[in-house]
């Protein structure tokens, strides 16, 4: 798979997980954009500085500013965005502003960046994919993740609706629910839980969910949209819902 | 004669139109005898609503509120309670459209939708499920979601993913409020020829409406008081051990369509 000559812009937390796909796809020939909140500008330099990528500041709770920042940020083909909250906490005790930012960060953000992507490629009269990148969490009820689960169901079924209408355009929307993720960030003992439950036995790398996006983002892909792909080496096949518990790292 | 809600008392967002599901939902707990506080935000046809629930035998209270504000939410719930003293049924069932195509999505519009049909039904599952857990009697807890929880229409598609977002969020809530027995659904009303269906772009000729009732393998519109006997089966004694559940009633509207 050649994604020489494409460009593809990655937008989420600057974590292992986006790195890992910012590697796979720029080993796949990609030029790597990481799209960085203004928050996470020191973070995204640190991990652009891993890949080989360029930074561009996004402001995608601000849908006005985010298509001119889109429009500056030169061609793109390939568009990776990850959920910004995982918030593992009891429903009783959830916030109102911890919902906020998770129905910001989950769904209206991947919105407004898909939405402005979407509309730039149809002026320009080229084609595009777009990933979602999202957790088993939005198809597998797990008690202290509703808001992850809720706001990642409703991005879910945003993506159906827009892979219909964007079908035509030759833009392919997809998601990829994971289950979890190795990376630093997830705590020992955690590990050992989640290990229990996945008939793989074991956690899973980064590069295999830069392996899936890249197949996605590939020409071989042409046909695959609205698609949700599940990435959980077996989990949400073998634990019942609710068993607990379960950090995203 | 003693209904089977009965010295319960419910409360139902967004039933204040005599055209609307919410309003179908008070009538048919008001028949099986509960007491019913009936929310909108549109003040206009709450003394009405309440007249209709008291001619029943029931106590009826308005409450005008915005469920997507949250204070509005919190009184609400106090102030219910202060009326009737409990809240044993929480018919959380508010909600608005907005016909957008993904590429012609609006922030102003999103912003809507996703105040009141996601934060507006979370926040009043929190507010009754605080006052049901305080009161140690278990609840039951019904949120209308609709046939686009499970087939999408590209026309609403905001709308459609909050609908869909209540699979998980219906199954979270059943499981971390089971051990307070307190069960969550939702129900999946098709196509009702209510106020808020009214306004949609195919609503607009008499081929338009003609078309929607046909494509419904029942071949005719759902009534409000239809939904509301599907809500009156989770909030009863036959809906004990019912939860974390989802029931299309909808004419058979979603068989076999674009699953999500």
């Amino acid at each position: 798979m050649n994604l020489a000559n494409k460009t593809a812009l990655l937008t989420g937390p600057m974590d292992a997980l986006l790195i890992g796909v910012g590697k796979a796809l720029h080993e796949a020939g990609a030029d790597i954009l990481l799209g960085h909140l203004p928050s996470d500008e020191q973070a995204a330099i640190v991990a652009a500085g891993q890949i080989g990528a360029r930074v561009i500041a996004l402001t995608p709770d601000n849908p006005d500013s985010l298509a001119l920042q889109i429009e500056a940020a030169g061609e793109i083909d390939i568009c990776i965005i990850a959920p910004h909250s995982h918030l593992y906490k009891p429903f009783m005790e959830v916030t109102d502003a911890e919902w906020d930012t998770a129905i910001s960060g989950n769904f209206e953000q991947a919105l407004w960046l898909s939405q402005a992507l979407a509309r730039q490629w149809i002026k320009a009269g080229r084609g595009g994919r777009i990933i979602f990148l999202s957790s088993i969490a939005a198809r597998l009820p797990l008690t202290h993740l509703s808001a992850p689960g809720t706001t990642l169901g409703a991005l879910r079924a945003l993506a159906k609706m827009a892979a219909v209408d964007l079908a035509p355009h030759d833009i392919t929307v997809n998601v990829i629910e994971l289950g979890w993720v190795d990376t630093p960030a997830l705590p020992t003992e955690v590990r050992s839980h989640i290990l229990d439950g996945t008939p793989t036995g074991r956690l899973i790398d980064p590069a295999e969910v830069g392996a899936l996006c890249v197949f996605l983002a590939s020409e071989l892909a042409s046909s695959i949209t609205g698609e949700t792909h599940t990435l959980d080496g077996g989990y949400s096949l073998t634990r019942s819902a609710g068993t607990e518990p379960l950090v995203r790292g | 004669m003693a209904g089977r809600l009965t010295g319960k008392v419910a409360l139902v967002t967004g039933a204040g139109d005599p055209r609307s599901i919410g309003w179908g939902i008070a009538v048919a707990l008001a028949d099986e005898g509960a007491d019913v506080i009936v929310n909108d935000i549109n003040p206009a046809g709450l003394d009405t609503r309440v007249a209709d629930l008291q001619a029943k035998g029931v106590r009826g209270l308005g409450i005008q509120g915005n469920i997507a504000d949250v204070n509005a939410v919190e009184a609400m719930v106090a102030q219910g309670v202060a009326a009737f003293g409990r809240l044993d049924v929480l018919a959380a069932n508010a909600g608005v459209i907005r016909w957008e195509h993904f590429l012609d999505i609006t922030p102003q519009n999103a912003r809507l939708v996703l105040d009141v049909n996601l934060k507006g039904t979370i926040t009043c599952c929190r507010a009754a499920a605080r006052q049901m857990i305080a009161q140690g009697e278990g609840g039951r807890i019904i949120i209308t979601s609709s046939v686009q929880a499970s087939m999408h229409f590209p026309v609403t598609p905001v709308y459609g993913a909050t609908k869909h977002a209540m699979f998980p969020f219906v199954g979270t809530l059943a499981l971390e409020l089971a051990p307070h027995n307190i069960t969550v659904n939702h129900i999946g009303p098709g196509w009702v020829r209510s106020a808020l269906n009214d306004k949609a772009p195919d609503q607009q000729t008499a081929e338009g409406i003609e078309g929607n009732r046909q494509a419904v393998p029942l071949k005719r519109d759902g009534l409000p008081e239809e939904m509301g006997r599907a809500v009156a089966y989770y909030a009863g004694p036959d809906g004990a051990y019912v939860t974390g559940t989802y029931l299309r009633v909808d004419g058979g509207l979603g068989i076999g369509k674009y699953s999500i």
